[in-house]
C-alpha cells in the first residue's frame, strides 16, 4: 500500500512517499524559490529515482493547513487534479500536526509558522496527543504562555526563521529547536499520519478538500468589522 | 516531451482561472466547442464593488474540480482520449492563476499529456476563430478590463498601438464605480446609458499624436470624476436620471475614441475586417458605431457571441490549438505570470 505525500504549506516544499509503514522516498527543498516552479520537477525527480508513477499510488495525503494561503492553494489544487484523475483516496492532513510529528519528540511540542501580519500559526502537542487548537497569535504573547507550562519546549517551522529570537528571550534554557533536518521538513511525517488515516479510513472527498486558512480574507475581515461595529453603534 | 500525434481529432481541455471566471472546456482541433463551463464569481465580488484577489482564488480552488468535471462530461470525453492540457498562465491575479496552473500541470503530469501555456490575451483575440471566418490578414481591436490595443492579425502579427493608461474596461470599471453602479462597471455604464442622452455633456476624447493608435483613458476617468465632484460641491448631486446621461455620455467618449482608431488604422493598411475581441466586445454601443462608420468603408466588423467574449476557456482551447500544431509546450516548472505581454 503506497501513499504519496505533498507538502507546500510553509517555507520549504516535500514529498515523500510511504510503502508499508515505511518512507521509500522523500525529496525536500528549503531555497525560498517559488513552490509552482519547483514542485512537479521535484517530484517528477523523486518518482523516476524510485520507479514510480503517480498511478502507482493507492491514496495521495496532503497538507491543508494552516499556512502560507498560496503555498496551500498549489499543494491542494496538484492533490485534487490527481484525486480527479485516478479516483484514489484523499487524506488531508494537518499541516502543523505533521510538523509535531516530524520532531519525532515525546514531549512539549510547539510548531509555529510564518502566518504573515508579525503573527505565526501555531498548536501545542504533548506526548503526541494535542493541547491546544490551530489558530494564528503574535509570537511574543506565544512565547510568554509557552513559559508558563514550565518545561521544555522543541520548536519546529518557518516561524522560527522569522521569530527565533523571541522564543530565545522569553523560554530562555528551556526553548528546544528541532534538529535541523526535521526542523522545516513535513512530507515523511504526513506520510506516516496518512497512513495512519488510510487505515481508519479517513478519507476527504474532492469538493471538501480544501485549505484549512484559519483566517478570511482582508476584505472579509474589514467588512466584518464594520459591520459588528454598526451593531455595536446601535446598541 | 517527445509527443506522437495520431489523431487527426486533436481534443484539448482548457482550463482558465485568471480573474473572477473558473472555466474549462473541451475543444477539437482548435475550433469545435465540445463544452464550454463557466463558473461566475461576479456575485461574490458585486458586495466588494470589485474582485477581491484572495476571495477570487479561495473560490477558483472550490469550483475547478465540479467545473472540470462537467465540461468532460459534456463533451462526452474521458481523460484518456484528450490530447493536451492547456491553461491560462497570465496575466491575471498570481493566486487566481496558479489555482488553474497547479491543476492543469497536475493532470499532464499524471496523464503525462503536453501541457500548453496560454496568454490569456491570445485567448480572447482567438475567440472570434470560433464562429468566424477570417481573411489572411484582419484588424483586431482587443478591448477589456486590462488591456486596449489594435494589431494586425492573421498570418503574421503586428502590433499598431495599446493602451498607455488605464485600459478601456479599467475605464467603464472606475466610472460605474463614481456613478454609483455596482461591479462589473461595462454592463451596468451600458444599461444606464440606453436609458440616458449621449450628448447630455461632452467629455473629452483623447486622441493623442496624429497617427497614434494607442490609447489614454485615465483623462477621461478624471474628467467625469472632477465633473461629478464640481457638482456635488455644489449641493446638486445628480439625479437617477441624471445618472443615466451621464453614464451615456462617458461611453461615447470611450468608443468614439476606440471606434475613430480602429477605423483609421483598418483604412491605413487597406484591411476590410475588424474583428472587436474581449470583455468589452459585449458592448452592443461600441459594436454599432463602429459598424455604421465602417460600412460607409465596406469594412466588415465581427466580434464573439457574448459567452466568448468575456472571460473562457474554451478561447483557451482554440488558442492551445496553434501552440499544439506549432509543438509548443510547457514543462513542469510553468509558473503563473501576473503581468505577461501581449506579445506573440
Ligand atoms: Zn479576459
Amino acid at each position: 500500500m503506497k501513499i504519496l505525500a505533498i507538502d507546500t504549506a510553509t517555507s520549504s516544499l516535500s514529498a515523500a512517499i510511504a510503502d508499508r509503514q515505511q518512507i521509500v522516498a522523500q525529496f525536500a527543498l528549503d531555497l525560498g524559490k517559488t513552490h509552482s516552479t519547483c514542485f512537479l520537477p521535484m517530484l517528477d525527480s523523486m518518482l523516476s529515482y524510485s520507479g514510480l508513477k503517480i498511478s502507482d499510488m493507492d491514496a495521495i495525503a496532503v497538507t491543508v493547513g494552516p499556512g502560507s494561503f498560496t503555498g496551500l492553494r498549489i499543494g491542494v489544487a496538484t492533490a485534487k487534479a490527481w484525486g480527479q484523475l485516478l479516483g484514489i483516496p484523499m487524506i488531508a492532513v494537518n499541516s502543523l500536526e505533521a510538523m509535531a510529528e516530524a520532531t519525532g519528540s515525546d514531549g512539549l511540542v510547539c510548531p509555529i509558522f510564518d502566518a504573515r501580519r508579525d503573527e505565526v500559526y501555531t498548536a501545542l502537542f504533548d506526548c503526541h496527543q494535542r493541547l491546544l487548537p490551530d489558530r494564528a497569535v503574535a509570537p511574543q504573547q506565544l512565547a510568554e504562555e509557552l513559559v508558563t507550562y514550565n518545561k521544555p519546549v522543541l520548536m519546529a517551522g518557518d516561524g522560527l526563521k522569522s521569530y527565533q529570537q523571541i522564543f530565545t528571550d522569553v523560554l530562555d534554557d528551556k526553548l528546544q529547536l528541532a534538529a535541523a533536518p526535521v526542523r522545516y521538513v513535513m512530507a515523511a511525517a504526513a506520510a506516516i499520519i496518512g497512513q495512519e488515516k488510510y487505515a481508519r479510513g479517513e478519507f476527504t472527498s474532492l469538493p471538501l478538500l480544501q485549505p484549512v486558512y484559519l483566517r478570511l480574507s482582508e476584505a472579509e475581515e474589514r467588512k466584518l468589522a464594520l459591520m459588528q461595529k454598526a451593531v455595536a453603534d446601535d446598541e | 516531451m517527445r509527443v506522437i500525434k495520431m489523431s487527426n481529432k486533436v481534443k484539448i481541455l482548457a482550463i482558465e482561472s485568471s480573474c473572477d471566471e473558473t472555466a474549462a472546456a473541451v475543444i477539437e482541433n482548435g475550433r469545435k466547442v465540445l463544452s464550454n463551463i463557466i463558473a461566475s464569481q461576479i456575485p461574490v465580488h458585486r458586495e466588494y464593488g470589485g474582485v477581491v484577489p484572495e476571495i477570487a482564488s479561495r473560490r477558483h480552488l472550490e469550483a475547478i474540480y465540479p467545473v472540470v468535471e462537467q465540461a468532460l462530461e459534456d463533451a462526452d470525453v474521458g481523460f484518456a482520449e484528450l490530447d493536451a492540457i492547456a491553461v491560462t498562465h497570465g496575466p491575471g491575479l498570481v493566486g487566481a492563476l496558479l489555482v488553474g496552473v497547479s491543476y492543469a500541470k497536475a493532470l499532464a503530469f499524471a496523464l503525462n499529456k503536453p501541457l500548453i501555456a496560454v496568454n490569456h490575451w491570445h485567448g480572447h483575440i482567438a475567440a472570434i476563430r470560433l464562429e468566424h471566418q477570417l481573411p489572411s490578414r484582419y484588424l483586431a481591436l482587443v478591448v477589456s478590463g486590462s488591456h486596449s490595443g489594435l494589431m494586425i492579425d492573421g498570418a503574421s502579427q503586428q502590433f499598431l498601438g495599446a493602451s498607455r493608461d488605464d485600459a478601456a474596461g479599467e475605464a467603464f470599471d472606475k466610472i460605474a464605480r463614481a456613478l454609483g453602479l455596482p461591479y462589473p462597471g461595462g454592463p451596468e455604464i451600458e444599461k444606464a446609458a440606453a436609458r440616458g442622452n449621449r450628448d447630455y455633456y461632452h467629455f473629452p476624447r483623447a486622441f493623442l499624436e496624429e497617427n497614434s493608435y494607442d490609447f489614454s483613458f485615465s483623462g477621461l476617468k478624471s474628467a467625469v470624476l472632477n465633473y461629478l465632484n464640481r457638482r456635488r460641491m455644489q449641493g446638486d448631486d445628480p439625479c437617477t436620471d441624471e445618472i443615466d446621461h451621464i453614464a451615456a455620455a462617458a461611453q461615447e467618449a470611450i468608443i468614439d475614441v476606440l471606434a475613430a482608431k480602429a477605423l483609421a488604422a483598418a483604412q491605413q493598411y487597406q484591411l476590410d475586417t475588424i474583428a472587436i475581441v474581449g470583455g468589452v466586445a459585449a458592448n452592443n454601443r461600441l459594436f454599432q458605431l463602429l459598424s455604421e462608420r465602417a460600412s460607409v468603408h465596406n469594412i466588415n466588423v465581427i466580434r464573439p457571441s457574448l459567452i466568448y467574449c468575456t472571460d473562457n476557456a474554451a478561447m483557451i482551447g482554440t488558442a492551445a490549438y496553434d501552440k499544439w500544431l506549432n509543438n509548443d509546450f510547457a514543462d513542469f516548472s510553468l509558473n503563473a505570470t501576473p503581468r505577461l505581454p501581449l506579445v506573440y
